[in-house]
């Protein structure tokens, strides 16, 4: 059992807290970068501290500290209890947990490849390579990175749970851009948002191929400066791998998060049209759209063992044939729904800060349909690629994207290149219109590395596991006037 | 400094003296951040989060020729310290030459050593729930539901480097940001500061509380183009997406800026100055950046003509200027970014500019705003917490929230009066803005 965790629950209990929970965390990064044959950085950072969360008066309390001396943990500990009973001045409700078994596990990391296998020189090689390739084609900016982070980290709970975890995360990715007369276009592999990053070692790296797709993105980065903008006007939309995961992301994942829709981010990032009283008969899609939060996804960015309370990850439901049927919960907002127990949803952004119920891995489950089959049968539509712009309100009803690359679809084939495409819609209108998913064969789990929410600000890593998609009858080209 | 809020500057300087003493690399800088910070969150009048936390963060950045590495820890033990100057010195020895990097920056003047308040890093738990208990207790008297956060940090930065560079600040901010919902309705009001005593808890709830319940059984209305005032809120948050895409040094060295090949054009209107000015008290302020250099004051827009972007010293070595003191940081790939904005203010009252409008839209606040096209200057957001309806020169009713799709130098060419009190609102002091023809492209349902 670790020994800073479990002196600062034992110092919470002391200083008066019902209920108090600790983590330690050690995580290391290492990132490198080349931007236009230069290493522009190569970065390396360690970073470690105590996070203890209490229960006092029947309010939360939380205090973080980087130096994790006895002293220093007790003041910590106690600092958290003072924390809980200057909130508590303002409660009516005490809060409740729902039930959790106290676990005491050990889980190592997964990995077939371990990343420190591979030097940072052969990193910076592999980089130079695929920005040789990309600035070949042409393009004023070139720019590839892989990242590596390792966490160790150590829970402990005044109800006995005393769990370490072991957490591998790997990734990378590319990018093209290129520019002329006021116009940037930028191409991306395999995704714009972190490119691609999972619970995995190095092979994560191998199979996602860069060099194979260095001059490809570098290339249509080009073409996209004489392509026309996007036509203005409705039609079905194809919506593909990062951008569908995006799309599921902003209009899914974050209006299911509970402590949402309780309203304690209202202030912030806004609350949820997915109220309590839809919890089961909404139609928030069409009945080919089912929805999972899946933290068990092998290699998925949202994948762990426990979560921030020591809850076991789940699998659960959140659409089911067009309806919704579940939240992301903790323990708290579960036992306030009435729920039995907590789905597992929370997560902290190290231990400077406290869980709060975040995204696992939110996937739209593979329909029946080749994605070539989906294209194959849309008379006019847009197949659109990798995300340049989000935006959605602040219930996560009215959304906006733009995209890096739009390909127009006439009578079933694609035909050419648009600049800078756009979407909107109202979230269930337009996966009410959704009729047609693109089966197993194309589905891929995509991490999100830069989920933001709470105050202070927290970053999570998710993952969404989708295909390809198509929604029919769907705004475009919003940027200009029709 | 005995007196220091957090850590002083012989404490902060020389921790960084010692990674400068055990590096081996050719150049080599240390950025030292000590940061202690409380916050506390309400929602449904009642504190769901009570925060605190405290850190040091020891950045090392080394050169050697033209190869740089970076490092950073918060092990402050000469261990740890010296074990971040080997690794940022190792990891610039397996790097690839970078023929941009201009070497670090020489010693100049020291940067003027900035003091925090000594009321803001006391404002403590107590503190910080006493200004909720006072917006909750409005919102209960009003029959509303309070939510929102009040926070207090401190912060002492320092930066010394291996050509003599020598630079220490301290820095304060308190926030208190709330959203008073009602059954159909929603209204914002904030406070930034240096100084945590100017916070009037009461009064900023009751401008919420007020936006509140005139916006109470909203009317929808069609998006399209509409005269509209921006609350400082909204006009802060547009002209920091502004500058976001224009005046980063590193975007018009790139051709990504939309005002690429346009300095000393006239790009919007005349009665729109805007400049970055990192020691107005006004603000939150900054005496230097993460390289040391001092922030200089930069005039960006001089009454509608573009005049400067902001750079650090790669930038400035990319463009031929000299740096102004904008570097975001060792190790960041987004370039020079201003970050104490001011735009000019102008005679008018928000209540004149109401009265000056025909038809159209008043706006509180954005949501989510977001660039949808930097190099046009094309931006999105959501409205919310207060849009309301004028008629005839008088606020009539709220109406349901709409989107934005526009042009911000377009925007910024049709502003038709410049507000006379102007706010600081995330880091812009901005004043509100009377815009015609401001194109909103969708709504939404509430």
């Amino acid at each position: 059992m670790d020994r800073v965790t479990r002196a600062a629950v034992d110092a919470a209990v002391a200083a008066g807290a019902s209920y108090a929970d600790a983590r330690f965390i050690e995580t290391r990064t290492e990132r490198v970068r080349v931007k236009n044959g230069a290493g522009e950085a190569l970065v390396a950072n360690t970073d470690r501290g105590l996070g203890v969360r209490v229960i006092a008066d029947g309010a939360w309390g939380f205090a973080g500290t980087s130096e994790t001396g006895d002293d220093t943990v007790r003041d910590a500990a106690r600092r958290a209890v003072d924390l809980a009973r200057a909130a508590a001045t303002t409660v009516d409700e005490p809060v409740r947990l729902a039930p959790v078994e106290p676990i005491v596990d050990e889980v190592p990391a997964r990995f077939d490849i371990d990343p420190d296998d591979v030097p940072i020189e052969g990193r910076l090689a592999l980089l130079m390579e695929c920005d040789r390739l990309m600035r070949a084609e042409g393009v004023g900016i070139a720019t590839g990175y892989v990242s590596v982070l390792r966490r160790r980290q150590h829970f402990a709970s005044s109800e006995g749970a005393a769990i370490l975890i072991e957490r591998i995360e790997t990734g990378g990715g590319l990018a093209a851009m290129a520019v002329a007369d006021g116009c940037a276009c930028r191409r991306s592999w395999p995704s714009s948002h972190g490119g691609q990053v999972m619970t995995r070692g190095w092979e994560v790296i191998d199979e996602i191929a860069l060099p194979e797709h260095a001059a490809r993105i570098a290339a249509e980065a080009r073409q996209l400066l004489d392509a026309p903008c996007c036509p203005s006007g409705t039609m079905d939309v194809i919506l593909a791998g990062g951008q569908l995961a995006l799309q599921l992301h902003e209009s899914c994942g974050h209006p299911i998060e509970l402590d949402r829709v309780l309203g304690t981010e209202a202030s912030y990032a806004g609350m949820s049209f997915l109220t309590p009283e839809k919890l089961g008969s909404f139609r928030y899609g069409s009945e080919i759209v089912n929805i999972t939060a899946d933290a068990t996804l092998p290699g998925g960015l949202g994948s762990f063992p426990y979560d921030d309370e020591g809850v076991p990850a789940q699998r659960s439901w959140i659409v089911r044939e067009g309806i919704f049927t579940g939240y992301l919960t903790s323990r708290e907002t579960a036992a306030r729904l009435g729920l039995p127990a907590s789905n597992g949803c929370m997560r902290a952004d190290g231990w400077a800060r406290l869980p709060l119920i975040r995204m696992t891995n939110v996937n739209l489950e593979p329909g029946d349909t080749s994605r070539e089959e989906i294209i194959a049968t849309t008379e006019r539509g847009i197949l659109l690629e990798d995300n340049l712009s989000w935006s959605i309100d602040d219930r996560r009803l009215n959304f906006q994207f733009g995209c890096e690359c739009g390909r127009l679809i006439e009578d079933g084939e694609l035909t050419h290149l648009v600049r800078h495409p756009t979407y909107t819609g109202i979230t269930p209108e337009f996966w009410g219109a959704c009729d047609a998913i693109a089966d197993r064969e194309s589905w891929r789990v995509w991490g999100i590395p830069n989920c933001g929410k709470g105050e202070p600000g927290q970053t999570a890593h998710v993952g969404h596991g989708v295909s390809a998609a198509r929604f029919r009858n769907v705004r475009v080209g919003v940027v200009e006037d029709e | 400094m005995s007196d220091a809020l957090i850590m002083g500057r012989d404490e902060a300087l020389g921790m960084c003296e010692r990674v400068l003493a055990a590096s081996t690399a050719e150049q080599t800088e240390v950025n030292l951040i000590a940061g202690r910070s409380g916050l506390t969150r309400f929602a449904n009048n009642h504190i769901h989060q009570n925060v605190a936390e405290a850190n040091v963060e020891v950045m090392v950045r080394a050169a050697v020729g033209s190869r740089v590495g970076v490092a950073s820890t918060n092990d402050t033990s000469e261990a740890g310290l010296a074990d971040v100057a080997a690794r940022a010195a190792l990891l610039a020895s397996l790097s690839t030459p970078d023929d941009l990097f201009p070497g670090l920056p020489e010693a100049g003047e020291e940067p003027p050593a900035l003091r925090g308040s000594p009321a803001t890093a006391a404002f403590g738990p107590a503190e910080r729930a006493g200004a909720v208990r006072a917006c909750i207790a409005v919102a209960r008297e009003r029959g509303q539901v309070a939510s929102g956060a009040c926070s207090a940090s401190v912060a002492a930065h320092a930066v010394a480097n291996s050509l003599g560079v020598r630079a220490w600040q301290e820095s304060t901010r308190a926030n208190l940001r709330m959203v008073f919902t009602g059954a159909d309705s929603s209204g914002f009001a904030e406070v930034t500061t240096a100084d945590a005593r100017t916070i009037d808890a009461a009064s900023l709830a009751s401008v919420a509380g007020d936006k509140c319940a005139r916006a109470a059984a909203p009317t929808a209305v069609e998006p399209g183009r509409w005269d509209v005032i921006l609350e400082p809120a909204a006009s802060a948050n547009l002209l920091s997406f502004l500058a976001m895409s224009a005046f980063n040094g590193l975007a018009c060295a790139e051709g990504r800026s939309p005002l690429c090949g346009r300095m000393g054009e006239r790009v919007c209107g005349e009665n729109i100055s805007l400049h970055d000015d990192g020691l107005d008290p006004r603000g939150l302020p900054v005496a230097f950046d993460s390289e040391g250099v001092p922030r200089r004051r930069v005039e960006l827009l001089v009454e509608g003509v573009a005049a400067n972007v902001v750079h650090d010293s790669r930038t400035a070595a990319m463009s031929g200027a000299r740096s102004t003191g904008h570097a975001s940081g060792p190790g960041s790939s987004s370039g020079p970014t201003p970050g104490n904005l001011f735009m000019g203010t102008g005679a008018a009252s928000v209540a004149e500019m109401i009265a000056a409008t025909e038809r159209g839209l008043l706006v509180t606040r954005f949501h989510y705003a977001n660039l949808v096209d930097p190099a046009r200057a094309i931006f999105t957001a959501m409205t919310r917490d207060g849009t309301f309806l004028i008629e005839g020169g008088e606020i009539v009713v709220g109406v349901r929230n709409l989107r934005v799709t526009e042009n911000m130098l377009e925007a910024l060419d049709r502003v038709a009066m410049v507000g006379r009190d102007a706010t600081l609102a995330q880091g812009v002091f901005a004043p509100p803005l009377l815009v015609r023809d401001f194109r909103f492209s969708g709504a939404t349902e509430f």
